[in-house]
């Protein structure tokens, strides 16, 4: 109990995203591993390509010929959003992809003609066909997948993440959230909510933009005027400390303006892509419009994963209420979409793989939930699907060329190999060495978890 | 969710089935009570053989890892008989004997979706056919369960118990500890006493400027006047006179509400928008400035509690009463102060209504239970509170009792409810005069436009050049099935219209995208020509910003605008957002008509009017359409009409509105909801307030009341043991940092001692003796020594929480952000009324430029003010009982690098270049110049040693071009010294 307190004053009186928590002192503590035997961790850090407003799984991974053989036959399906509205289900009529599927790989992975440049990695992908999750509607189902509910105000992945191993560079935030957006849960889907503050995520650049800054973080100075300004506030400060008295707090107070400067030093240099080759940028599709904007983000992910940062979200998405992803209507949109993610993303793999980082980080790609395989009011788009859609993971210990889980014969409910948003999220933590059911924050009386009462490590997909 | 649905249905077969066992049961009785009666001694041995070879290492295997123990999934247990036969969340697993109704059967056999075990993958075939016929064969099952497992292993502490913890025992006030100092502070008796016991002795005061900071932070939230000539001794009766009268000052200033309001908001998440869609809440600003008078007042803190929790409920004065306008003030704020019950960060896109409204509820009990009575009472909303003597049946008592009312309008996107302020008899006269004028004038219109309606239809076709709006014709919709071209009858848009043939229902559409939208309101209309064999139901989806509409257009009718337009309402499209119509054939009764769709702009009640579509219509290009001069004059009225009715309209919408509840039309009692489960309803809750022992029981409910006034009553009458304990712990950490108690929300088992517990119960007796006047504990609490106390040189002692030494607090980030703007000089001192720049609708990237107080920026979720997420601001989506208190480099960054806190050092700097000015002599200007940005920062002198410092950096020469006493200025905001109080 004593050490238990101890870690957890620790952890809430330093500042989580800069003093870095060592893995050893984690795995040195027995009330964090508690009863379960402490475990190695097979991953460091995460990346999640957030693909935002709902990718369809039956136009690009989760190939079902069936659609397009009944294409137009109505059927009963229990609709998610019918069934949370009238309390039944409802005919539909099935919608046909408009994309071909063919075999890729080793693994012989269906992948459709949208992602022509991650099907050449689908041997190091793991699918995760039957996913299901919370949430019909967009905002509760993306704050269910950052935060692992809906309603209340509960920290995000990636800071419980923090949260638990602390961070790996000192000069760096712990968690980053790359041009996230504004809406459907915003601010909250990288806040660390009941967690130490130094928890959250920093988020940079935004969805409408190219750019990717840290507020703050220049300086408009020369580098001469610069230095002469920390020279200046050391004194005023040290002027002051005479007359203040020693303490802990203001020394804590002096030590961030020492770290500040040291981030000013070096996030910058993480921060521009230009130190990258010609090469480099072709290979993230830098030089083309469709894919400069994701290709910039990704890139500045592998920088970032490099630089040691644990939780990396590079988003891909918009502020708008129905974002990106969300073709209730004209479905050949998702091309568009495809078109603009898929090279930066089969680039960082790669790049990842070639570095010989993909070891011990985990690629998370996905939506808050799947399409369904019917059209929406007879329309060209398919409505929300939380019931079954798919995922992916590679690296970080994930067996890869492996898919797990089924869905029914059109793609609309996993029938086989189901893993619940809960369940992903115990699996990721625990390949970061975490175990979910240990990882807890006393908070309002009560320890709280993120995986609530729920959660299973999906055995199945690891080694 | 289909997942609860199919349990729901499972649930109720299942009760079904014990009626119906209960009428056999005397038939099988015998046999059941040897069932329960040592099952194994009599059980048939190949049964038992049976299980322990096949079924338990079955079980075991596959099932026993998430099914045993106490946190079992979903409640069900399959470690032992007992386990299954009480089963989980949705009742017994096994029905001996009978596979259907078997949960367990319907799991393994993977034929439901929803319930499917284990979900690792289907048993084998022949795994499935031994539980089969184990089930069959009645389930026997020797294991019985360990009796050490059988109670919870969660003691909580149960109702009739409850006083066994500190917090459910009465409030009695303690008598002073018996120091023979018989002038001594009833504080500093408390605190003595217990120093005393401990062989502790207290720090002396701190120095006489300190404490006067301090006073001036923590009344006024803004730094003293430079100069302050104090005496030396803060003991001394000089200085102590001298503080008495400042105290007085202080508290009637009106700086005291804005800044003890901004406590109280953290409390209750106040926040001027939510985070979903950042809807932006145009008039949560009254309870703010409700909150701001009602602390400037001193408005007793009971009053306050029932004007927050039932301020709609109170009397309603009577008409002429309202000509008094204090009468009519005190209506007002007793209203607006309900707006407390609604502000929760709402999920308004929840699909199942229901379940929004319980999520409403549950937001507000949470709130409501940590703000006055610091109980997590929403921890028992799926079971009973796990520590804490609240049961499930407790908070379904209290959530019937705010279903009686709602804070929503429902819709896809469901909306908050505003109402108009009461007018006083003079103001409601005119007012019901202008809503009469617009009747009136609606009607005119009416009349005139049918006298100009034929002329319209005369025409063959209306160009889409001469409309208002954006308008798609259906040449250029996009269109699945086929879809025959006509001209056969007239009016219509461009060349010509499109049937469905009145075939293949269901498999045409014709979506309609406008481009170059701008992100506003919209009047969308659909165009179609009427006729005898058109559809009475065709089917017509408005995809905006708020979701998805269907409507259903009687064809057969008269479009209602110029014979020409049929109007579908009035809708909002974002930027980006879905923005599009959708006409259908399916289940049509007639021909489906698709000609035009037409999003026509409509205009906020602050811009000027456009000109009104109807008068542009028809001016198309055909000479024979000209219009006569009658049709001209009519025109001519109509638009006359339509400015004086925009403008009475205007008038109209004006009017003040404020946050609140609809009453719903019954109140009626909530059953429990298995696992917080609307849709698993188990038995009803009449309702009623928290029944463990220690809280009132005087109160009972008037007839016909829902109990919320009831609750208020509760909440303040004098024997509940918390409500006067949190408030006035809360009083005492807002002055000095930590709480007695240091779990602010939470006085529950799991919450911390007090670490003065008689002097908790003191201030809590002084609190409600005084009439629940806040600034009466103030006063008490800044007149004591221990308030006054220097701060020990290592902080962190162990001996912190007895109060020997001061203890070293931040400034808030108001505060920070206050001071910054007093010293450039820019600081806006308007009180009250809203900051919101007229024509917000979303808070994203909201462009915070007021320079008013803190208290009045505009609390957005998505996007807070400057400094405020990185200075630790509480997070406006819940209940805020202490701040965190976060070091970290992205502060000293907005502090050095922010463009806000620059601008602020250039202000300063640029103010005191022009005071230099005006002085005649210009010896020594760098030491004037450092002396006064010490002033205006600091609030003091400049030592010689920070002279010389300024002295060296301002004659440094440096290259760049910003006066170097901007980086002075900004380096005295980022110092200890204007971050800490001392």
């Amino acid at each position: 109990m004593a050490s238990t307190l101890g870690r957890r004053r620790w952890l809430q009186g330093s500042a989580c995203g800069f003093g870095a928590l060592a893995l050893q002192s984690l795995l040195a503590t027995p009330s964090l591993a508690g009863t379960s035997t402490p475990r190695l961790p097979t991953a460091k850090r995460i990346i999640f390509l957030f693909m935002q407003g709902g990718v369809s799984q039956v136009d690009s991974f989760d190939y079902k010929p069936l659609i397009n053989q009944r294409a137009g036959e109505v059927l009963t399906f229990a609709d998610a959003r019918q069934l949370a509205k009238v309390g039944r289900n409802t005919e539909q009529t099935l919608l046909p992809t408009p994309w071909s599927f063919s075999q890729h790989g080793q693994s012989s992975r269906w992948v459709s003609e949208l992602f022509p440049h991650m099907a050449k990695h689908v041997d190091d992908l793991c699918f995760l066909h039957a996913m299901h999750t919370n949430g019909v509607a967009h905002g509760p189902a993306t704050l269910f997948l950052h935060c692992g509910a809906m309603q209340e105000a509960r920290p995000s992945f990636g800071s419980w993440v923090l949260y638990g191993l602390g961070a790996e560079n000192q000069n760096l935030p712990g968690f980053v959230s790359i041009a996230p957006s504004l809406g459907n849960g915003g601010v909250r889907n990288f806040g660390s909510a009941f967690l130490p503050t130094n928890c959250q995520g920093s988020p940079i650049g935004s969805p409408s933009t190219e750019l990717l800054e840290i507020a703050a973080l220049q300086s408009p100075f020369s580098n001469e005027r610069e230095m002469a300004r920390r020279e200046l506030l050391r004194q005023v400060n040290q002027h002051q400390a005479a007359k203040l008295g020693a303490s802990d707090e203001l020394n804590g107070v002096l030590e961030s303006h020492e770290l500040a400067w040291r981030m000013q030093a070096v996030a910058p240099e993480v921060l521009d892509l230009t130190n990258e080759t010609a090469e480099t940028h072709q290979a993230y599709g830098l030089d083309q419009p469709q894919t400069r904007s994701y290709g910039r983000r990704c890139l500045l992910a592998r920088r970032l994963c490099e630089a040691g940062v644990r939780f990396i979200q590079v988003n891909y998405g918009d502020n708008s209420a129905n974002p990106a992803w969300d073709q209730h209507s004209n479905l050949p949109k998702h091309a568009e979409h495809a078109a603009a993610v898929d090279q930066p993303i089969a680039a960082l793999l790669a790049d990842l793989k070639q570095r010989g980082l993909l070891e011990d980080t985990i690629v998370w790609w996905g939506s808050e939930f799947g399409r369904t395989p019917y059209s929406e009011n007879n329309g060209t788009g398919r409505d929300h699907n939380p019931n079954g859609f798919t995922m992916w993971v590679a690296g970080g210990g994930f067996k890869p060329g492996f898919a797990y889980g089924e869905t029914d014969e059109f793609g609309f409910q996993g029938i086989q190999g189901r893993i619940h948003m809960h369940d992903l999220h115990a699996t990721l933590l625990h390949q970061l060495g975490l175990n979910h059911l240990e990882l807890t924050y006393k908070h309002a009386g009560r320890d709280f978890r993120l995986t609530d009462v729920h959660g299973r490590v999906v055995q199945e997909i690891l080694p | 969710m289909p997942m609860q649905a199919i349990k729901h249905r499972l649930f109720e077969t299942r009760e079904a089935r014990v009626v119906v066992a209960s009428l056999i049961t005397v038939a099988v009785v015998c046999m059941l009570e040897v069932r329960t009666f040592g099952q194994t001694s009599i059980l048939d041995q190949d049964a038992v053989q049976f299980f322990e070879q096949r079924i338990r290492p079955l079980l075991v295997e596959r099932c026993l890892e998430c099914h045993s123990d106490a946190e079992a999934s979903g409640g069900l247990r399959l470690d032992s008989r007992q386990g299954w036969q009480t089963g989980g969340d949705s009742g017994p697993a096994i029905s001996p004997g009978d596979l259907e109704p078997s949960l367990l059967w319907r799991a393994i056999s993977y034929e439901d979706p929803d319930l499917q075990m284990p979900p690792s993958g289907k048993l084998s075939a022949a795994e499935i056919q031994d539980v089969r016929s184990w089930i069959l064969n009645q389930a026997v099952d020797p294991r019985d369960a360990p009796p050490a497992m059988n109670p919870p292993s969660h003691a909580a502490l149960g109702p009739a118990d409850a006083q066994q913890h500190w917090a459910y025992r009465p409030v009695n006030r303690p008598s002073l500890p018996n120091k023979d100092i018989d002038t001594a502070h009833p504080i500093d008796q408390f605190i003595e006493h217990q120093l005393d016991q401990r062989q502790l002795t207290a720090l002396p005061p701190a120095s006489t400027q300190a404490i006067w900071r301090r006073l001036h932070f923590d009344l006024s939230g803004l730094p003293p006047e430079f100069p302050t000539d104090l005496p030396p001794d803060a003991r001394s009766v000089e200085f102590q006179q001298l503080y008495q009268s400042q105290i007085e000052r202080l508290l009637a200033d009106e700086t005291f509400g804005q800044t003890w309001a901004r406590h109280w908001m953290d409390v209750v998440r106040y926040a001027d928008s939510v985070t979903l869609r950042g809807f932006v809440l145009p008039n949560a600003w009254r309870y703010r400035d409700y909150l701001i008078d009602s602390y400037n007042t001193d408005k007793p803190f009971d009053q306050m509690i029932l004007e927050q929790i039932a301020g709609d409920h109170l009397a309603t004065p009577m008409t002429e009463q309202l000509l008094d306008p204090l009468v009519l003030q005190q209506y007002r704020q007793q209203l607006v102060a309900t707006t407390f019950l609604t502000l929760g960060n709402t999920n308004l896109e929840t699909q199942d209504k229901r379940a929004l409204e319980l999520d409403y509820i549950d937001e507000q009990l949470d709130v409501i239970g940590q703000t006055f009575l610091a109980q997590t009472i929403s921890c028992a909303r799926c079971h009973d509170h796990k520590f804490d003597p609240i049961p499930t049946r407790d908070y379904y008592a209290l959530a019937g009792i705010l279903d009686g009312s709602t804070g929503l309008i429902h819709d896809n996107v469901s909306t908050w409810v505003e109402a108009s302020l009461p007018l006083s008899p003079t103001e409601a006269k005119t007012h019901q005069q202008l809503l009469e004028n617009i009747a009136q004038a609606e009607r005119q219109l009416q009349q005139l436009k049918s006298q100009l309606e034929p002329t319209v239809e005369k025409q063959r076709h209306v160009s889409i050049s001469t409309v208002a709006g954006i308008v798609v014709d259906d040449q250029h919709a996009q269109l699945v099935g086929r879809w025959v071209e006509s001209q056969h009858t007239a009016p219509f848009l461009e060349a010509g219209y499109r049937h469905d043939e009145a075939q293949d229902r269901g498999q045409k559409t014709a979506t309609f995208q406008p481009t170059n939208l701008t992100p506003g309101h919209y009047d969308v209309r659909i165009a179609y020509s009427k006729g005898d064999n058109r559809a009475t139901n065709a089917m017509v989806d408005v995809f905006s910003a708020d979701g998805q509409a269907t409507k259903l257009v009687n064809q057969r009718l008269r479009p209602n605008v110029d014979g020409l337009w049929h109007s579908l309402g009035r809708f909002r499209f974002e930027a980006n957002g879905q923005a599009y119509v959708m006409i259908s054939n399916q289940n049509a009764d007639g021909h489906v008509i698709i000609d035009a769709v037409q999003f026509l702009p409509q205009v906020a009640s602050d811009t000027p009017p456009q000109a009104p579509a109807e008068a542009t219509l028809n001016q198309t290009t055909d000479p024979a359409n000209a219009p006569s001069s009658r049709e001209a004059e009519l025109r001519q009225q109509i638009s006359q009409r339509e400015g004086q009715l925009r403008t009475w309209q205007r008038e109209r919408d004006s009017r003040p509105k404020f946050m609140t509840l609809n009453r719903k039309p019954t109140t009626i009692d909530l059953p429990i909801m298995v696992r917080g489960d609307h849709k698993r309803p188990g038995p009803l809750v009449p309702r009623g307030f928290l029944s463990a022992k220690g809280f009132p029981t005087s109160i009972s409910f008037k007839p016909d009341s829902d109990g919320r006034l009831e609750l208020a009553q509760w909440l303040t009458a004098r024997d509940n043991p918390l409500t006067a304990r949190v408030y006035a712990n809360r009083i005492w950490s807002w002055l000095m940092g930590r709480g007695l108690v240091g779990s602010m929300n939470n006085f529950g088992t799991t919450g911390d001692e007090p670490t003065h517990p008689e002097l908790l119960d003191w201030l809590a007796c002084e609190l409600i003796d005084s009439g629940w006047s806040t600034k009466h504990l103030v006063r008490l609490i800044v007149t004591s020594n221990a308030y006054q106390r220097h701060i020990a040189n290592a902080d962190a002692t162990s001996h912190d929480s007895l109060y020997a030494s001061g203890y070293r607090r931040r400034l808030s980030v108001e505060a920070l952000r206050d001071a910054m703007l007093l010293a450039s000089g820019e600081l806006d001192v308007q009180t009250a009324g809203s900051s919101i720049q007229a024509g917000t609708v979303a808070d994203y990237d909201y462009p915070h430029q007021s320079l008013r107080r803190s208290v009045y920026q505009s609390v957005f979720r998505n996007s807070l003010p400057p400094l405020f997420r990185e200075f630790d601001f509480a997070d406006p989506g819940r209940s805020i009982g202490q701040r965190n208190r976060s070091t970290l480099p992205a502060q000293s960054l907005m502090l050095m690098n922010s463009a806000w806190v620059t601008d602020r050092a250039q202000a300063t700097a640029r103010r005191l270049r022009e005071n230099l000015k005006e002085l005649s002599t210009f010896d020594n200007s760098e030491h004037q110049l450092i002396e006064w940005a010490y002033q205006a920062c600091l609030r003091r002198s400049a030592t010689d040693g920070e002279i010389q410092t300024g002295v060296k950096y301002l004659t440094m020469n440096l290259s760049d071009d910003p006066d170097p006493l901007v980086d002075l200025v900004q380096a005295l905001f980022a110092s200890l010294e204007f971050r800490f109080l001392e």
